[in-house]
């Protein structure tokens, strides 16, 4: 398959991340207004734009990793600014965990709202979120990301207010209230620094002219910086601005799962990668001194974020802390500044998307299915449903960082990072980050596999479909568009881990992308 | 206050202007339309009655008109000394005439609308009572 | 595409008289032939409007004067950017609102007719003898007054942006209030007084804006917009002579528009008016009433006036009443418990937007960041790009305000009420009707894309780059309101259930028992979605928009 995809000529290559950005764009208004019950065109609509959608990062990954090439469009969009769209190796491998997890997510989803209100709304909101992400990942200067980021904020408040329960409502709208925050805060300090140096591109090493600001002005460029990246560290709920993300949890599970995988906090995490590698540069943002406070906060943001989990009762609460905790590893690694910590921290953006999304499959499996919410009721879930169990033990053991997990593969590089910078603590945070890590979940996977289900609610058993010729007659039968993409989620957090040497495996675009922006 | 701006931007030929000793026509007659808009206008603002209310907007109206009628003769008359002849400026007339125009058929408007507000303060409660509720309330009401 | 420019000329005198033609001719026709004739008209203007926008994007000033005669006392017709800009707006927001009146006559207002069928009455009728309780007379939707009113109202509309001078401006700002203030008196027994109020603030706003307009001439001797502005900077350059009696007629003309546009703290009468307007009223007069008044503050200010030095004080308050608009305007918004008013108070809000640009105009040297390595704008910037910012956050406005006010008045027509409270989970039933209410609410906020974000991105550059930060605080602290008081708006219409699983379930009114008439509402829905649409498309148009205002400019 890659063979022939491999030969895009040279001519259509700028194209292609318009081309992926309006594919979304079109899905959705494709999906809007089509009638309830058109379930299968809906599903057909949605499952041809993310497959083509992954066939075309398949095809850009030679292109842009191995040949150097940029695919760029740009159109004009206000005196002197464009709307560019550029396709780098850290956009690619964001896209690409973009539009992997969209596919997966949908086939969950259109198994997990079978017979729910609303689908074409919810689908067309789904493809318009993927539409922002796609964008956000392939922006070119500040604007463009900003136009993304705020349209994402957008798109997402029907996902998330989508049962329409009042506490829906509440969840969405206090989310509305820190994004709407937050992208103020981007847009101040976009408009500030677009004042000083005009437009913003990315660039490697850091945007022209900021570096002479930097120089000159190091009071302004502080206090961009910290606009920024405090207005970028609301989506990615870094520590006094998570407030959102557990709250969020009344969303679908397929939302849930997007949001804390792919979508919106890790458009924030994705943000701040780009302002300290593309806008401001390392360098540049070591003089200002802004390094080590975002590393102290990441740490703490780490901490904290396990230690809050550790005292939530639900399932889907606990994934939200951890979500908190795991993503500030992400800064944590670009924070440190050498090629293994970036590399730690840039392949987490995808090694934890994997893991993150597999827990809230499996999460969502559990609450459809046997109706269990919370840590207790998950008791002898492993023999009632042991394909989702063992899903989730995996997701549960990558979390921790046990190898042969994707997450170890992130963590040791963070921990090797963290000796060969100048701050070696960072190491003993991450181990009490596992420490507490195994802590939260290791309760859940024992309960899972050990302990007796005793207790089960006969009115659970209605849940799934009893299997009958089934030896044990407490084991239900999981539907399957959402066990196979949680297996296939689970596959990959194994396989990322096992084969991370391979050319083009996450890890090593990671270590390439790092050893751009370092090297 | 306006007054005193309005003569103080006109009366620049006429240094005593201000202090009503040796107006001219066109001066008396700037002032008088200053202070009957003014009136009014001020009338308009208090009275709640909405009759009196119309009539004084008919008043601002003249004393505006005013105003630029003695306007047009003060560009007349400095047409005058370029040597054009004598009279009142057609533009400024025109004008005047348009706003006349302008002033009956709003005065016209508000007119039905009054006698249609108070037919049915006059008549219309017990009409509310019985059509239930079709109208919602007024917004008079507030 | 390029028209023949005496085809172009033709159109430009055509916008004006073909409205006008069309609102005579129809107080002869019968209310179907009423609705016909107001879509082919809004046809006609957006192809006439068509030619005129591509001829002066393409960087000619259209001139006419009409009927031969010169000024002073001919009519000058005369289409710069700023002109073609709000005339396209007018035309489509006039196009799809009318359309929805046409689909949907009940949104035209309400009558009183006996109970027996009885032709729809014209305008000026008087339905007074059929108030007594003797006779059976009941209020009835539709009124079919709404269209000889409303085409005449989108003449003066297109009159005030072609005008070549002030007393055309005049004529066509007065034949706009007049038939502003008759369509709210549309909306049945609660418009009335509204209407009545509106009156009084129009005429009062006229006449000050008349004397203003007299002691410009008499300054400048000539009524011609650009031939005053020019003789006005002749007088500053060469001295003091008589500077203060413009100063005065600005301060009139001000004054006079700022009770037109509803600038707090002169905006009582506009909640009211706006709020108990019919469903296709409402929009019309607030996307496209007000901007007439802001269109000719835009001309007073930059064409006639010019930066003079001593409008400085009067720019600040005008500056800070604007600002006090922003503030004001969404406190109370916030405060309201009915969407139509919270609507309105919005617009309250908006306007004030328009009036930050004035101390930018005086002082528009970019001194702040000289000496910044790069700094990205030059000099003669500011005045460009504050004043497309501003006619930028203008034209979003009418967008996206006429299509929250269409698909509120939807609403409130259906249920009866325009409760927020009553509303919740009006969404369910009328997805699109959301839908259209968050793309405007888009357009509001100011979030991208749209062309409100344009619009604030360029006045908030403008504005630092001559050093206003002030704006910028502005900017920020209103945007933080409006997506408040529109959350506030939209956010209960999507509650899918109570706490206890029951949903909403008003009685439908009377309208629906006719199955045409109901696909004809569903059909309707769509006009409010396609300007909520365009409020998002639009802002794609920010470069555009800055080159078609550069055509005929001050500067």
């Amino acid at each position: 398959m890659v063979t022939w995809l491999e030969q895009i000529p040279g001519e259509l290559l700028p194209a292609i991340p318009l081309v992926m950005v309006l594919l979304s764009l079109t899905a959705a208004v494709a999906i809007f207004p089509l009638p309830e019950n058109s379930v299968k065109l809906r599903a057909g609509i949605n499952l041809t734009a993310a497959v083509a959608k992954v066939l075309l990062i398949i095809a850009l990954v030679p292109a842009v990793v191995a040949d150097g090439a940029r695919p760029e469009f740009s159109a004009p969009f206000l005196p002197g600014i464009d709307l560019v769209l550029r396709v780098d190796p850290l956009a690619l491998f964001f896209a690409g965990l973009s539009s992997l997890l969209w596919l997966l997510t949908t086939i969950y989803a259109l198994g997990y709202l079978r017979g729910a209100e609303n689908k074409s709304r919810f689908f067309g909101f789904f493809s318009l979120c993927v539409t922002a992400t796609v964008g956000i990942s392939f922006s070119g200067n500040l604007i463009t990301f900003l136009v993304f980021y705020e349209l994402l904020t957008v798109v997402t408040y029907p996902l998330v207010a989508h049962w329409g329960t009042p506490a829906s409502l509440r969840a969405a709208r206090i989310y509305l209230r820190y994004a709407l925050g937050g992208g103020l805060a981007v847009l101040i300090g976009v408009v500030w620094l677009t004042m000083y140096v005009g437009p913003v591109d990315f660039a490697e090493g850091g945007a022209e002219g900021v570096t002479e600001l930097v120089a000159s002005n190091p009071v302004p460029a502080l206090l961009i910086f910290a606009l920024l990246v405090g207005g970028l560290g609301v989506k990615a709920a870094l520590f006094p601005l998570h407030g959102w993300l557990p709250l969020a949890m009344v969303a679908p599970a397929p939302v849930s799962a997007l949001l804390h995988a792919v979508a919106v906090v890790k458009a924030g995490v994705f943000g701040i990668v780009r302002v300290l590698h593309d806008v401001f540069g390392v360098e540049a943002a070591a003089q200002l001194g802004v390094l080590t406070p975002l590393l102290i906060l990441a740490a703490f943001t780490i901490l904290y974020g396990s230690y809050q989990a550790l005292r939530q009762q639900e399932i889907k609460k606990r994934l939200a802390y951890s979500t908190i905790s795991q993503v500030s590893y992400v800064v944590l690694g670009v924070a440190m500044v050498n090629v293994l910590a970036t590399t730690g921290g840039i392949v987490h953006l995808v090694h934890q998307g994997i893991m993150k999304v597999t827990l809230f499959f499996c999460a969502g499996l559990f609450a459809e299915v046997i109706r269990a919410h919370t840590v207790s009721q998950l008791r002898g879930a492993g023999r009632r449903m042991p394909l989702t169990s063992a899903a989730f033990t995996v997701g549960a053991f990558g979390m921790i960082g046990l190898p042969p997990t994707a997450g170890f593969i992130s963590k040791w590089q963070l921990g090797t990072g963290a000796l060969a910078s100048e701050h070696p603590w960072v190491l003993w945070v991450l181990m009490g980050s596992s420490l507490l890590n195994a802590a939260y979940f290791l309760p859940v996977v024992y309960a899972l596999w050990f302990a007796d289900p005793q207790d089960v609610d006969p009115e659970t058993l209605v849940g799934g479909e009893a299997g009958s010729e089934a030896a044990d007659p407490l084991r239900v039968r999981e539907p399957k568009s959402l066990l196979v993409p949680a297996l296939i989620t689970a596959g990959l957090t194994l396989l990322v881990g096992i084969a991370a040497s391979l050319a083009f495996a996450p890890l090593q675009v990671a270590r390439f992308i790092a050893e751009g922006v370092l090297g | 206050m306006m007054l005193d701006s309005s003569a103080g931007a006109l009366g620049a030929s006429v240094e005593a202007g201000l202090l009503g000793l040796e107006l001219t026509q066109v001066q008396w007659y700037l002032l008088l339309g200053t202070a009957v808009a003014v009136i009014g206008m001020v009338r308009m603002l208090l009275t709640r009655d909405l009759v009196a209310r119309l009539i004084a907007l008919n008043v601002t109206g003249i004393g505006s008109l005013m105003i630029i009628l003695a306007l047009a003769a003060r560009s007349a008359e400095s047409a005058d000394a370029a040597g054009s002849g004598p009279g009142i400026d057609p533009v400024l007339s025109a004008l005047v005439i348009t706003g006349l125009v302008i002033t009956v058929a709003f005065t016209g408007l508000g007119a039905v609308l009054i006698r249609r507000i108070e037919g049915f303060q006059a008549s219309g409660r017990r009409d509310d009572a019985e059509s239930g509720g079709t109208a919602q309330d007024p917004e008079a009401e507030q | 595409m390029n028209a023949p420019m005496s085809l172009t000329l033709f159109c430009l005198g055509a916008v004006v008289l073909i409205p006008l033609l069309a609102s005579a001719l129809s107080v002869l026709l019968g209310s179907a032939a009423r609705r016909v004739l107001g879509v082919l008209t809004s046809a006609a203007v957006l192809g006439l409007s068509t030619p005129i926008l591509v001829r002066v994007t393409s960087g000619e000033t259209l001139e006419l004067a009409l009927g031969g005669f010169e000024s002073p006392l001919g009519i000058t017709l005369r289409a710069d950017g700023l002109s073609a800009l709000f005339l396209a707006m007018t035309a489509i927001i006039g196009a799809v609102v009318s359309c929805y009146a046409a689909a949907r006559p009940a949104a035209t207002g309400k009558r009183l007719a006996a109970q027996a069928v009885e032709p729809a009455g014209a305008t000026g009728g008087d339905h007074r003898g059929a108030l007594p309780q003797e006779s059976p007379a009941a209020w009835k939707s539709g009124h079919a007054g709404f269209w000889p009113l409303w085409l005449g109202c989108w003449s003066g509309l297109n009159a005030v942006f072609v005008s070549g001078d002030m007393f055309n401006t005049y004529v066509g700002l007065e034949l706009v209030g007049l038939t502003a203030v008759a369509l709210v008196a549309l909306g049945g027994r609660e418009a009335w007084a509204a209407a009545l109020r509106y009156l009084f603030i129009a005429v009062l706003g006229s006449l000050l804006f008349l004397i203003g307009v007299a002691l410009i001439y008499s300054v400048t001797g000539t009524l011609d917009i650009i031939d005053s502005g020019k003789a006005i900077s002749e007088l500053a350059a060469q001295g003091e002579a008589d500077l203060a009696a413009v100063v005065l007629a600005l301060c009139l003309i001000s004054l006079g528009l700022a009770l037109k546009v509803a600038l707090v703290p002169l905006h009582r009468w506009l909640i009211p008016a706006h709020s108990s307007a019919p469903s296709a009223v409402s929009p019309l007069l607030s996307a496209l009433v007000i901007k007439a008044a802001l269109f000719v503050l835009l001309r007073a200010w930059l064409w006639v006036a010019g930066p003079l030095p001593e409008l400085q004080i009067l720019a600040w308050v005008l500056a800070g009443m604007g600002t006090a608009a922003i503030l004001l305007g969404s406190v109370m918004a916030l405060r309201q418990s009915r969407l139509k008013p919270l609507i309105a108070y919005s617009t309250v809000a908006q306007v004030g937007y328009w009036f930050l640009l004035l101390p930018l105009l005086l002082d528009p040297e970019t001194n702040a960041l000289e000496g910044q390595p790069g700094t990205a704008l030059e000099d003669g910037a500011v005045l460009a790009g504050a004043l497309s910012g501003t006619v930028a956050l203008a034209l979003g406005h009418g967008l996206a305000k006429a299509s929250l006010f269409l698909s509120a008045g939807h609403l409130k027509d259906l249920y009866g009420t325009d409760e927020i409270a009553e509303l919740r989970g009006a969404g369910r039933a009328h997805p699109m009707l959301v839908m259209s209410m968050g793309l405007s609410a888009v357009g509001l906020i100011g979030l991208p894309l749209s062309l409100g974000f344009s619009g604030k991105w360029l006045l908030a550059t403008s504005a630092v780059a001559a050093g206003h930060y002030w704006i910028l605080v502005v900017l920020v602290v209103g945007t933080l309101f409006s997506a408040a008081y529109l959350l506030k708006a939209v956010a209960p219409l999507l509650v899918m259930s109570e706490d206890d699983q029951t949903a909403l379930s008003l009685p439908q009114a009377k309208t629906h028992s006719d199955p045409s008439d109901k696909t004809l509402t569903g059909k309707a829905q769509l006009a409010p979605f396609v300007l909520g649409l365009l409020t998002v498309l639009t802002g794609f148009l920010g470069v555009w928009l800055t080159g078609v205002l550069e055509v005929g400019a001050p500067w």
